[in-house]
């Protein structure tokens, strides 16, 4: 039964119909999970909190940055260099006392993750990391979990509910294989907006609340893509295409892979600025978006973005050496695969760690991003 | 045949649009076909391990024989958060 204070608390949700005194009752027995503090879980903190989920448990073992503060709307300055989950739950528990709040200030393993998950009714994805969602996913599926996804890019997102039902879809029924890393920039490398977070984190708790309140038509079996620099929505069905008893079997071993780079030739940082300095002639090729090459370059280095490479290959000298740069080498490794596949005559060498690893080793007075 | 293809996510910025015409000679074209033929233009596309491609608002599979007034739409893998 809530108590007078808690009616009061949730006045004026207790008159919605889809709500009311039964949907009220389940919230508050309900125990959601909610993975990564970060940009789409504190929107999703914030209002599953104030909706009165009974039991929230945070995911996070990041400290706050002051990078992660334009979008990341749990934390203040003055939280700089303290941990997500203690801070977000510290200020949850200001906002509403009749919840109790579980901190685990930790990354998410395939150690921790069954232990942890097992205690909730539905988990929420609010990570930043490919490996992270495969792992949410599987274990998931292991233990008959539903699980709200949620994930963006620059002013665009996707939502979805996975295994709500037995003979739901999984994450991995839209996106079976794992990205090599680094192949998706995440918001780190790409940047983001601070109200697309917010957006369709909302998006999130609103399904986590709909599934938990019994109420409305979750994203179950659909993906919904969110364009809101355009403001359209779009809806794709989903079936279930893998086989949950595998995904089971297999127990979650992490498969985010590396490109094959064994045959490729590289050069590091410091063996690259010792042969500039002695005169060595590189055509250096940064295939960096144009806002990238902007923040950072090495001198003398040449931008054609990786997706105008094919239409402009023939700007390549063929008669010298060849060093492709990108952010962390990977983008870069996979233009140097298809330049040696489409017959370029010249050596061409991938610079390890990309931009990245030339401002750590080479020039301290690089920004870096 | 000539489709209409939308595009999301990071293909997007790698094609530098949110929707592209596509003409295939072949008649009888899968989606792993298509697929193909575009990695051929679009490397970027070809270095992504999964990309969901859905006709007419629902995942297809890649066997599925697409037909001339097939809405289609590629969804890369999204991580951030």
């Amino acid at each position: 039964m809530l108590t007078s204070d808690e009616r009061l608390y949730y006045l004026r949700q207790l008159l919605l119909p889809q709500i009311g005194e039964a949907g009220q009752q389940r919230l508050r027995n309900a125990q959601v999970l909610v993975i990564g503090a970060g940009g789409l879980g504190c929107p999703v903190l914030l209002y599953l909190a104030a909706a009165g989920i009974g039991h929230l448990g945070i995911v996070d073992g990041d400290t706050v940055a002051a990078h992660n503060l334009h979008r990341q709307i749990l934390y203040c300055y003055t939280d700089v260099g303290q941990h997500k989950a203690t801070v977000a739950a510290a200020l949850l528990r200001k906002r509403n006392p009749f919840i109790q709040i579980s901190v685990f200030a930790e990354f998410l393993t395939p150690e921790n993750a069954a232990s942890i998950v097992s205690g909730y009714d539905l988990v929420v994805d609010c990570t930043d990391r490919f490996e992270a969602r495969y792992l949410i996913n599987d274990v998931c599926t292991e233990l008959g979990k539903p699980f709200v996804y949620g994930a963006i890019h620059r002013f665009e997102g996707q939502v979805s509910v996975f295994n709500l039902y037995e003979n739901s879809p999984t994450y991995r029924c839209l996106f079976p294989t794992p990205p090599a890393e680094g192949d998706i920039q995440n918001c780190a490398e790409a940047g983001v907006m601070g109200t697309t977070a917010g957006l369709l984190g909302l998006y999130q708790a609103n399904e986590a609340i709909k599934i938990i309140a019994q109420t409305g038509n979750p994203l179950d079996g659909r993906l919904l893509v969110v364009d809101l620099l355009n403001n359209r929505e779009h809806v794709f069905l989903i079936k279930l295409q893998t086989n949950k008893q595998k995904i089971r079997m297999e127990k979650y071993t992490t498969d985010c892979q590396t490109i094959a780079k064994s045959a490729m030739r590289t050069i590091s940082p410091q063996e690259l600025y010792q042969q500039l300095s002695k005169g060595a002639a590189y055509f250096l090729l940064d295939v960096r978006e144009p806002e990238e090459f902007a923040i950072c370059h090495i001198a003398n280095s040449v931008l054609i973005p990786m997706h105008e490479i094919p239409v402009r290959s023939h700007e390549l000298p063929q008669n010298i050496d060849t060093v492709v740069i990108c952010h962390h080498g990977v983008r870069s490794a996979h233009v140097i695969n298809y330049l040696e596949a489409t017959g370029h005559q010249g050596k061409l060498y991938n610079l390890e760690g990309g931009v990245h690893a030339w401002a750590l080793e080479v020039d301290n007075t690089m920004p870096t991003y | 045949m000539k489709f209409s293809i939308l595009v999301f996510g990071i293909l997007r910025e790698q094609l530098s649009t949110s929707s592209l015409e596509w003409e295939i000679a072949q008649e009888h074209c899968t989606v792993a076909d298509l697929l193909n033929e575009l990695k051929t233009t679009y490397p970027m596309i070809g270095t992504l391990k999964s990309v969901a491609v859905a006709i007419n608002g629902e995942y297809a599979i890649p066997d599925y024989i697409i037909r001339p007034t097939d809405e289609i739409a590629l969804i890369p893998p999204v991580s951030g958060g």
